[in-house]
């Protein structure tokens, strides 16, 4: 296990979630290094900084205030600098539309977040562990929904 | 058949009237003729009369002759000699006027001259006697001579005049037989002709009066379509108006007099007059309208308003169309319609859909609160339960954690409640793609889905293979897996779930409780189970939202799963009946549409 870290940013404007999730990488035994951004503006600006490093994976929340998950995702995708980066949605709703419009957009995957905290830790284990590479290349409508 | 159509034609009457004329005309020439017929024969019996009685005086005349040469004869005195020449002058005059009234007749003629002769020399021959002067007692010899020798003397001229008289007569009778003859036929004649012609008139005047009623019929029938156009236009607020292009007349129904706001007929239709009731801002509208439809000769719908003599304002639709007669006049015939009910129904109906828009969007802003503003305190609530959980137990007290588990049974209910109100919603949404759908494979998805329930408690489903249909994929799946879900979930204790999916072609009329729509073919459906069934008066019962046969504990859920059923199958235009038995199972029918 001598590889760097798997570098994961969550931008979610909930307070508890972000704990959730924090302390769910704290009780995984993976090598991460996990960054927490209270909404859009703030992890846009931190992934226009030319110092940050990028990360391997961002985990999007939809229901942000001032810029949007939705917003992030099309800025991130519009943006060749940013293309390896893998998207995971990680919202409360799983309408339709959400996972339609997402899929379209560009995310790879599509997380709706878990009620409790066992399936979240199993979720998030899962969705680092995958081999992006596999996963971004048999990307279809009906994996891209993450199913437990 | 022929004859009939002849008679039916308008050149029937024509024909009738010509030959009556022509037949008036004949008869009238027949009268004169026949008039002059017998005005001829008349004239001929006068005439035939005239030479007999000429010819009677030439022989009473030739007698004075005679006598008075007789006289002289005896007596020698010069009175008779005078009373002679006087006699003789007179025998001419009398031949004079004889030829003269036969002129037309050579015969007569040469027989008048031949006589004449005789006659002449007679009297040459007794003039002798005051020529020669000579004693007239001695002379009986030449008396002899003259009364018995001579073969000019009286008898003989008398003999031939009474032949003349006879050929006269003879022609007079021969003459009166033939205008006789035809003064016979001409009644007849003029009798028959006379019927013809009244048989003509009989019919003629049938056929006036047989087209006569038609016309009056066609009248009465005008009339009273003239009267239901009237009663319509006012029920519809309908109105025509009509502009003759040639002489630029126009008259308005009573419909378009009302609509303007005024009396039927109270005043003469010009265009000037109508644009002084066009609302101001539409008069340019209208007088174009005006120049367009001559040119035209066609007007599409037209759209204007007006302000009637009350002072409403109006609003007119109206269309028209050039109408060509027969001798190539063309009018214009227009209809308007007041339109200012549809105009405020449609604002009513745009503001009642505005309203109606605002309440969907109010319903999708909810949708978006129960599935995201809702389940995100909630799930909070049940990953804290979790964490808690976890903690180490010996903190808490067996009282607490009974309420714990109390508390997340609540939230899982609560959870399932939220999920499935969504799902419900999600049914109703106005966007729906409608694919061709095999429901084998919808089947083969319910499977998967509940591969683990199906191997855990043995279920098995036997399934016929199905058809496919049309309809929203997303619903019919939902469809087959609540009522499958149904099956094993209601199945009898210790007794392995068996379904079973049948479907047949069916014919609306075959089943009561299926109304013949626009489809009339079904495919019938069956989903039956060996569960424990459910009570016959609770066939429709429960398809209500939220209605449950059992209580939560023993039968978690929502009421809401067979709700959602019967709406898939209302949005695909079908139906759903169940029917239970207690004790031995349940049956689902569903009817849905062959397109």
């Amino acid at each position: 296990m001598n590889q760097n870290p798997t570098y994961i940013i969550l931008a979610d404007d909930d307070e508890d979630d972000r704990m959730f999730f924090a302390d769910a990488f704290k009780e995984l035994k993976i090598n991460t290094k996990i960054s927490l951004m209270n909404d859009g503006v703030v992890l846009m600006d931190h992934l226009e900084n030319n110092d940050a490093v990028l990360p391997n994976v961002i985990f999007l929340d939809l229901n942000m205030p001032k810029k949007s998950g939705m917003e992030c995702l099309k800025e991130i995708k519009l943006n060749p600098k940013w293309k390896d980066i893998a998207i995971a949605i990680y919202s409360t709703s799983a309408s339709e539309e959400d996972i339609e419009e997402t899929f379209v957009q560009g995310a790879n995957i599509y997380i709706k977040k878990p009620n409790d905290f066992k399936t979240l830790k199993k979720v998030l284990e899962d969705v680092v562990t995958i081999n992006w590479q596999y996963q971004t290349s048999n990307l279809n409508r009906d994996n891209f929904l993450l199913r437990l | 058949m022929y004859l009939k159509k002849l008679l039916n034609s308008n050149k029937f009457v024509k024909s009738v009237f010509i030959v009556s004329l022509f037949v008036i005309f004949l008869i009238s020439a027949i009268a004169y003729k026949h008039v002059s017929n017998v005005t001829d024969s008349t004239n001929w019996v006068v005439h035939t009369l005239k030479v007999k009685l000429e010819f009677e005086h030439l022989i009473s005349n030739i007698k004075d002759v005679e006598t008075e040469h007789r006289g002289f004869i005896i007596t020698g005195n010069k009175v008779f000699e005078n009373n002679f020449q006087e006699s003789k002058s007179k025998v001419i005059e009398n031949f004079k006027s004889l030829l003269k009234i036969t002129i037309d007749n050579s015969k007569q003629q040469a027989r008048i001259l031949s006589l004449q002769k005789m006659v002449y020399s007679r009297f040459k021959s007794l003039e002798k006697i005051f020529e020669k002067k000579i004693d007239i007692v001695d002379h009986k010899f030449d008396v002899n001579y003259w009364y018995t020798n001579d073969k000019n003397t009286i008898s003989v001229i008398q003999l031939k005049v009474k032949q003349m008289i006879e050929v006269e007569e003879t022609l007079l009778r021969e003459r009166q037989h033939q205008s006789s003859e035809n003064i016979a036929f001409t009644p007849l004649f003029l009798y028959v002709i006379l019927l013809l012609t009244i048989g003509l008139t009989i019919l003629s005047y049938i056929k006036t009066t047989k087209d006569y009623e038609e016309i009056e019929a066609a009248n009465k029938q005008l009339k009273i379509f003239e009267a239901t156009a009237k009663q319509s236009e006012i029920l519809g607020d309908f109105s025509s108006f009509t502009w003759n292009l040639s002489n630029n007349k126009l008259t308005y129904s009573d419909n378009l007099y009302r609509i303007l706001g005024v009396e039927p007929q109270s005043f003469e239709a010009t265009n000037e007059v109508f644009l002084t009731f066009v609302h101001p801002e539409d008069i340019e509208i209208v007088q174009e309208i005006m120049v367009r439809i001559v040119e035209d000769e066609e007007l599409n719908f037209a759209f204007f308003r007006i302000i009637d003599r009350s002072g409403n304002i109006k609003n007119i639709k109206t269309y028209g169309k050039v109408f060509v007669a027969e001798n190539g006049e063309k009018t214009i015939i227009g209809i308007t319609h007041d339109a200012t009910d549809e105009v405020q129904n449609l604002l009513v109906l745009t503001d009642r859909n505005k309203l109606l828009e605002r309440s969907n969007q109010e319903l999708s802003a909810f949708n978006y609160i129960a599935s995201h503003d809702l389940q995100e305190p909630l799930r909070k609530i049940q990953t804290f339960i979790s964490r808690f959980r976890d903690l180490k137990n010996d903190s808490i007290s067996a009282d607490g954690l009974l309420y714990l588990e109390k508390i997340e049974n609540s939230a899982t209910r609560m959870r399932v409640l939220i999920d499935d109100l969504l799902q419900f919603s999600r049914m109703n949404k106005s966007e729906k793609v409608h694919e061709k759908i095999n429901l084998n494979d919808v089947v083969e998805f319910a499977k998967h889905e509940l591969s683990q329930r199906i191997e855990d408690e043995h279920v098995k489903i036997v399934a016929q293979k199905l058809p496919f249909i049309t309809g929203i994929r997303f619903q019919i799946d939902q469809l087959f897996l609540n009522l499958i879900i149904n099956a094993i979930k209601y199945k009898k204790p210790n007794i392995a779930p068996e379904i079973t999916i049948k479907y047949s072609i069916v014919m609306a009329n075959d089943d009561s409780r299926i109304a013949q729509t626009l489809h009339n073919r079904f495919y019938k459906i069956t989903i039956a189970d060996n569960g424990m069934g459910f009570e016959a008066q609770y066939n429709e019962k429960i398809f209500t939202l939220f209605n449950r046969l059992h209580n939560k504990t023993d039968y978690p859920g929502t009421g809401i799963g067979l709700s959602i059923c019967r709406k898939v199958i209302e949005n695909h235009n079908g139906y759903i009946f169940a029917s239970g038995q207690m004790r031995v199972g349940a049956v689902f029918t569903m009817y849905l549409p062959v397109l």
